[in-house]
């Protein structure tokens, strides 16, 4: 049979055609290969061009400034010398990172192993990114006054740096005192007062402390010649970013096996209880991440106070936070200059802890906000949980403890994939039958062995205090070294006699130490009080902090204060009320009573008609935060010295100030309250005294008024 | 010829409202980042490419009045132009602070308005401002209706669930998951009409909803196409999204 004229066989007409197919196919799969292939040597080429030209270019540019450097060097003009020298710096920069990529990134990328290289481009900065901060200097070990340093955290975004701590035993037998028993290591954040650019940030961190305080979330803080820190507990272990990774990595492309994600949800549970203590401490924690969540053991630790601010402040909202972890409704409104008490913190909070829980579930971040899918392996109703805290401002939970009872649900169910949403309390289910606990005081914390094995509803109790483990005996030999096993309890009850027996010494001499500055100290606070007020005052004895017998405020400060404000009466000659910069270096670092004294205080001045700018109250206004840190650059941070002379001559240069009232701890441990006044006629007035201070508030009143320089003044500074 | 909710649009950005402002941001900023992150590809960091966005929708705020319907420019290429100009400018300045001899920056001009030296954008470029419309709709529908039938409508569209199974998961009866979806769908078709018309300077851009599946005064018979042209919509949103990160984490200045 012929398909054509020439009598050709069909079978081998076809395969011919066949044939011809497969060549043209396989012809066309070989040119586009040649193709991709010359496609490849030409990029590579082109990049090895533009690379050499490149490279040419920065040692070009080096050649031409070095000579400038050694110039002005010899011209003696030393911050020429450092810019052309940074420069220098940057064009070999750069030209090194042609180098790189001339012989071994392109290369690399011809060969098709570009990978190799992206992974160590991507990996190795992160990993740098992530070390520890450098160590104190030897000089340095001593300036947070009663710990010692014995290492160092990766610092955070606010240039501030961490130190892990351990307190002294005098700070020990203080923090006791103050309601922290057996505190072990801790984490010491600390902001240099050499840096300019941190003090604005100093400023925002130092206004939610006394809260944090409050709620066992920091220890103390303090302020040095050098530094500004405060001291939280330590919680060793890795944040949930990495937790989560090492989880997602371990189960595959699938999702988190049923136990895993068990661990992941409980994790989030323990956030929601977190969160419950900060709102209903009257705080909004505003940077809820899971870089921000320590996991430690089955536990998981919220932390960085950095963003915390109060609920109720009337200051202006910002976008601080971290982006997919923080509400885009946030950003409107802070847009829209709304105030801090005019939006809900509390569900902002749970926005950030929805986009926690996806992040457990997914093993990445929310990038489409509240429309993110979750496509990995998920119960239902968690599934709702997450959307539900991501929604909308008025859909979402209202409370921490509302999505807390939803999960606790799915944790308590036998098998979390078969909970529907309708079961869940916030939609009408029933509630679960153990709710979940407050969460104890991290300072009672010890790391808990980390439990493979932990289940919903069964979680493991609380564990011990760290203190316990830290100074736990040396674990007990083995039965075939008995003899070494006898020596070593032998050592051990020979060492702890005699740790008991110098622990009781440094009490005794301790305990005398302190009794004999509380003597010294009421003696004092006695003089002054007959000195300023003959004896009107019916309590002169203020607190000091370290001083474990420190007594409160004297309670009818406030009235005393008022009533001189009122009798001078009030201000005609000016439109605008006088602003006064109100500096607390004094109550802030003490007791919440004496805290509160200065609030009182505060308040008078506010209704005295002055217009107070403040670092107490959760400011956020980017001009007077720039006035506080303005004058606290100015002032050096110190309280000896001259810092008030820096001060008068903040004010003088400010020109958007009247005065500022400084409340510190003056010679001998008094509670000074300086004032300063500019006068029309720009000549500055000074008054200060200890235990003075309503005197001088009517004073300070009656000098704006009449725009004249007050009485005499009582140096008590230098 | 402007559409009213356009004029109105500009009026609120030439009084500085913010909110109109973070509109504008929120809604274009990924594409723009994307966009200009794909040309300065080498040369700007992820954080350059932020401000650089940023600044193209400042720029855009300021200009947006001056636009001249009568040149027949999209809103589209308005944006392109604005971007490319602006990266341009950031561009020279680095080169003239560097070597000494770069170009003076470009100055803002109406050659915006023009199509002469501006480039056409390209279909990706194009389907991203769409779908960044879409999102912005489907978001403001998100925040004006209640929660349940919100969800109602994730569940059946978004993650292709039955009618049967959305009422059993949230304990209601079919019907009702029905009028809920009807009643976020209605509010999407008004919605995704509006943020069109605003954002669009010719009729060829309000058209493109059609064009992609998006019947706006539909019968019956449309309700599944638009439901499920909406689901493609977002899902190449998010994955679009998710690509745009994931470059700019790579992404290092040379």
């Amino acid at each position: 049979m012929s398909v054509t004229g020439f009598g050709i066989p069909i079978f081998t007409f076809l395969a011919v055609l066949g044939a011809a197919i497969l060549v043209v196919l396989i012809g066309v799969k070989v040119l586009k290969l040649i193709f991709w292939l010359l496609g490849r040597i030409l990029r590579f080429l082109g990049d090895e061009v533009r690379d050499v030209v490149r490279f040419a270019g920065h040692m070009i540019s080096s050649l031409v400034l070095i000579p400038l450097v050694l110039l002005n060097l010899l011209s003696g003009n030393f911050s020429r010398v450092h810019h052309y020298r940074r420069a220098v710096f940057q064009e070999l920069k750069d030209a090194s990172a042609c180098l790189y990529r001339i012989y071994l990134r392109n290369p690399l990328a011809l060969l098709g192993l570009l990978d190799l290289v992206c992974s160590v481009e991507k990996r190795v900065p992160e990993i740098v990114r992530q070390a520890p901060g450098s160590d104190l200097r030897r000089g340095e070990r001593g300036v947070f006054e009663g710990y010692r340093v014995i290492g160092s955290l990766p610092g955070g975004g606010s240039g501030a740096k961490l130190y892990i701590a351990e307190p002294g035993l005098e700070k020990t037998h203080t923090l006791a005192a103050q309601g922290y028993p057996a505190v072990g290591r801790v984490v010491i954040k600390s902001f240099s007062m050499h840096n300019g650019p941190s003090l604005p940030q100093i400023v925002r961190e130092s206004r939610a402390l006394e809260s944090a305080k409050r709620l066992g979330l920091v220890l103390e803080h303090g302020l040095g010649e050098h530094y500004f820190y405060y001291v939280m507990p330590y919680v060793p272990g890795d944040n949930l970013s990495v937790v989560v990774e090492r989880m997602h990595t371990a189960a595959g492309g699938e999702g988190l096996p049923t136990p895993q994600l068990r661990r992941g949800v409980a994790l989030v549970s323990d956030l929601l209880l977190t969160l419950e203590r900060y709102h209903q401490g009257g705080l909004w924690h505003k940077d809820v991440k899971p870089d921000n969540l320590v996991v430690c053991g089955d536990r998981a630790y919220l932390v960085d106070l950095g963003l915390v601010t109060p609920l109720a402040s009337a200051m202006t909202l910002t976008t601080h936070g971290t982006e997919y972890f923080r509400d885009p409704e946030l950003v409107r409104m802070a847009m829209k200059g709304a105030k801090v008490n005019e939006v809900d913190g509390v569900r902002f909070d749970i926005y950030g802890s929805g986009a926690v829980l996806f992040s457990v579930i997914e093993g990445s971040f929310p990038a489409h906000g509240g429309l993110s899918r979750i496509t990995k392996r998920c119960p239902e109703a968690l599934h709702w949980i997450v959307r539900r805290s991501m929604a909308e401002l008025n859909g979402r939970y209202s409370s921490a403890r509302e999505m807390l009872l939803d999960v606790h649900t799915v944790l308590a169910a036998d098998d979390p994939f078969t909970l529907k949403p309708a079961d869940l309390p916030s939609l009408g289910g029933p509630l679960p039958q153990h709710l979940p606990q407050e969460p104890p005081p991290l300072q009672e914390f010890k790391p808990a062995r980390p439990s493979a094995a932990a289940t919903y509803g069964h979680r493991p109790s609380p564990p011990p205090p760290v203190e316990v483990a830290e100074h736990a005996p040396a674990p007990a030999a083995s039965p075939g070294r008995r003899g070494t096993g006898r020596q070593v309890v032998r050592l051990f009850v020979g060492s702890f006699a005699v740790l008991i027996l110098m622990g009781a010494f440094f009490a005794f001499i301790s305990e005398r130490r302190q009794s004999s500055r509380s003597a010294t100290f009421q003696h004092k606070v006695d003089a002054m009080q007959q000195e300023y007020f003959g004896g009107r005052l019916r309590s002169a004895e203020v607190m000091i902090s370290g001083l474990p017998e420190g007594r409160p405020m004297p309670d009818d400060f406030g009235s005393v204060v008022t009533r001189v404000l009122q009798e001078s009466g009030p201000r005609e000659a000016r439109a605008e009320a006088p602003r006064i910069l109100f500096l607390d270096d004094f109550t802030s670092a003490a007791r919440p009573e004496s805290m509160a004294w200065g609030d009182g205080l505060l308040a008078e001045l506010a209704a005295a008609g002055f217009d107070t700018i403040s670092d107490r109250v959760g400011d956020e206004d980017s001009e007077e935060l720039d006035l506080l840190a303005g004058a606290r650059k100015a002032m050096g941070m110190q309280v000896r010295g001259q810092a008030f002379e820096s001060l008068a001559s903040f004010l003088r240069m400010s020109g958007r100030l009247d005065g500022a009232v400084w409340i510190h701890k003056g010679k001998a441990d008094l509670v000074d309250c300086s004032i300063v006044v500019l006068g029309e006629d720009g000549l500055v007035s000074r008054l200060n005294g200890a235990l003075g201070t309503q005197v001088r508030i009517g004073t300070l009143r009656t000098a704006i008024s009449s725009g004249s320089s007050p009485g005499p003044s009582r140096d008590h500074l230098d | 010829m402007l559409s009213n909710l356009t004029t109105r649009f500009v009026g609120r950005l030439r009084a500085q409202d913010p909110e109109a402002w973070f509109e504008l941001w929120d809604t274009f900023g990924p594409v723009l980042r994307a966009q200009i992150g794909r040309w300065g590809y080498g040369w700007v960091g992820p954080e350059t490419v932020q401000d650089l966005s940023q600044e193209t929708l400042a720029a855009l705020s300021n200009s947006i009045h001056r636009h001249d319907p009568a040149k027949g420019a999209r809103f589209s290429t308005w944006v392109l132009a604005i971007a490319k100009h602006v990266l341009g400018d950031e561009l020279d300045r680095r080169m003239a602070k560097k070597r000494g001899s770069g170009r003076r920056p470009a100055s803002l001009d109406e050659s915006w308005s023009g199509q002469s030296s501006v480039p056409a954008p390209d279909s990706d470029f194009e389907a991203a401002m769409f779908r960044a419309k879409v999102e912005s709709a489907v978001r403001k529908v998100e925040r004006a209706t209640d929660f349940l039938d919100f969800s109602v409508f994730r569940m059946r569209v978004l993650d292709g669930r039955s009618g049967k199974e959305v009422a059993e998961a949230i304990g209601m009866s079919e019907p009702t998951v029905s009028r809920r979806l009807k009643k976020v769908r209605d509010a999407l078709r008004v919605q995704v009409q509006e943020v069109l018309a605003t954002f669009s300077f010719t009729d060829e851009e309000v058209a493109e909803a059609r064009r992609n599946g998006l019947e706006l005064n539909p019968n019956k018979a449309d309700d599944s196409r638009f439901d499920d042209a909406l689901a493609e919509i977002l899902l190449h949103q998010e994955q679009f999204r998710r690509q745009t990160l994931s470059e700019s984490s790579r992404k290092e200045p040379r």
